[in-house]
């Protein structure tokens, strides 16, 4: 099979089996196994502690399992070139010193930094990316304004664009919509879907609020501990897995409340 | 009158450190670490004690200290998931107790020219060293300056792209360790930590882009550091407090000239 045609039908991620553990006896992820296609809007719902930080950092190559397999596009993770133009947006992306002395187009030039590679330094046409990448985000106009002074919402765009900037296949995003308003939430969700649908960008998305990203997602996975499965997010919401994954502590309430077309669904805490 | 030529050395030294401290000081300030070249300025101390107590190359030891203190609390920081501050808490504080027992043991004290700097402890040779340890870390900043930004804003997607952050953040280890031992023969031990954070603290209030702000934090070093050698001189006072006040006196000068004219 030539190889375009064969890199269009693997997996962007695979991973088999993953166990993994900070502390001997006390494992964070037991035989997790994923696998996220080319095109996949993808979720991953979990409680707080039940390891989709860890999880991502495996699959990245950032942590190494305990044991089992990760492929990421076809390679071995830490080893992986592509890693250098994926995007990753985490948790933490926008709690950086708020003085931090960069402006806008500064932050999303370390987008290519890791692509760069050591010694190079980054020049005109890093610059124009960075430019369009900012545009694709609608925030061209910001770009000699300092990062610090913008909003959460606007900081969250800059990093995305910064996502973006290395011409990602996969962007991976790990509890985006923390301390983020609804309007920003809602503007948020319809940019990513926009990058998912028009530019063929494999995005999978972490968090622990299913009422968020139950509706965005193609495939939706709840992580806890040795459960973990995959499916149709409507699939997923119907099942006996949420109630397992959470312990029962979440109830789940379908909405018939006709809202555009289709039907909603949330959880409620008992 | 100010005999110049006694100026010459400390002039030269301290213009070398005005440079690299404030440089490495940006890096370490902007990852909420702001404290780490002044603890390990503290561990230094053992090194001095150690070389004077051997009698044994009494220039290197406090290198040697320095480097082997970064290169533990890197280790305790990444690899036994020990906080940095609290790493740094117990480098510095063993640091001190382990020089203050080996003097003492040794009945050789340590002078107040260590702890708040002296011209007069600025030799030739201590000069070459000087300006071979600030080059050697001004390459390696240069050389490494995108990643180390990268990392010093976002340490968590600059792993996940694959940049080799562990191996970084080593390097920026041993640069400060290796910093903070060469503005500690000038300012003293307990004044280093102020060299490296103050002039980028006063820089940062101008609200500009990084490399803008690490030239406006060298400069305010520079122009802190030459008066305070001169000043110190001609007042025969210890150059490390004078050299700090005039950079505080800066920062406060910034800081009053932002609220006069932007308000």
């Amino acid at each position: 099979m030539p190889r375009n045609i064969k890199e269009q039908f693997e997996p962007v991620i695979e991973a088999k089996n993953i166990c993994f553990a900070y502390r001997a006896g006390d494992p964070i992820l037991s035989s997790v196994s994923l696998t996220v296609n080319r095109g996949d809007f993808f979720g991953i719902i979990g409680t707080n502690g039940s390891g989709k930080t860890t999880l991502l950092k495996i699959l990245l190559g950032v942590l190494a399992p305990v044991s089992g397999q990760v492929r990421l596009f076809g390679e071995d993770p830490r080893k992986s070139k592509a890693r250098s133009s994926l995007g990753y947006v985490s948790q933490q992306a926008t709690h950086f010193e708020r003085n931090f002395p960069a402006t806008v187009a500064d932050v999303v030039l370390m987008g290519r930094v890791a692509g760069a590679g050591l010694l190079r330094r980054l020049g005109k046409t890093d610059k124009a990316k960075a430019l369009a990448a900012l545009r694709e985000v609608g925030m061209e106009s910001f770009a000699g304004r300092r990062i610090g002074v913008l909003s959460s919402g606007q900081q969250q765009r800059v990093i995305i664009a910064r996502a973006l900037v290395g011409e990602p296949e996969l962007i991976i995003f790990d509890e985006p919509t923390v301390g983020v308003d609804v309007n920003a939430e809602a503007e948020f969700f319809s940019l990513i879907r926009r990058l998912n649908k028009e530019k063929k960008i494999t995005v999978i998305v972490v968090t622990h609020d299913i009422d968020i990203i139950g509706h965005q997602v193609n495939k939706l996975m709840c992580l806890h501990c040795s459960i973990a499965t995959h499916g149709t997010p409507q699939q997923f919401l119907e099942g006996e897995t949420l109630h397992a994954a959470t312990h029962g502590n979440v109830q789940l309430i379908p909405h018939h409340e006709d809202r555009g077309h289709h039907n909603n669904h949330s959880y409620d805490h008992d | 009158m100010i005999d110049l030529t006694q100026l010459l050395l400390p002039i030269a030294a301290g213009l070398c450190i005005a440079v690299v401290a404030p440089t490495i000081g940006m890096f370490t300030v902007l990852r909420r670490y702001s404290l780490v070249a002044d603890s390990l300025a503290h561990v230094v101390l053992l090194g001095v004690v150690i070389g004077s107590v051997s009698g044994l190359l009494p220039g290197v030891f406090p290198f040697v200290v320095a480097v082997l203190a970064a290169l533990l609390v890197e280790y305790l920081r990444e690899y036994r998931q020990v906080s940095g501050e609290a790493a740094l808490a117990v480098i510095m504080t063993g640091g001190v107790a382990a020089a203050s027992t080996l003097a003492s043991m040794f009945g050789k004290p340590i002078d107040e020219e260590i702890l708040f700097g002296s011209l007069e402890m600025i030799t030739r040779s201590g000069l070459v060293t000087i300006l071979v340890v600030g080059l050697v870390v001004m390459v390696f900043v240069l050389l490494l300056w995108k990643e180390l930004v990268y990392a010093s804003f976002d340490d968590e997607a600059a792993r996940a792209q694959g940049l080799p952050v562990r191996s970084i953040n080593m390097i920026l280890m041993v640069m400060t360790a290796l910093t903070a031992t060469a503005v500690m023969q000038v300012v003293g031990v307990l004044l280093t930590g102020a060299l490296t954070v103050v002039p980028v603290i006063a820089a940062i209030q101008l609200r500009r882009g990084f490399r803008t702000t690490a030239a406006v934090a060298i400069i305010i070093s520079v122009t802190a550091t030459t008066a305070g050698l001169v000043l110190s001189s001609v007042f025969r006072l210890a150059p490390g407090g004078v050299i700090v006040l005039a950079a505080l006196a800066l920062l406060f000068l910034i800081m009053l000239m932002r609220r006069l004219f932007r308000t």
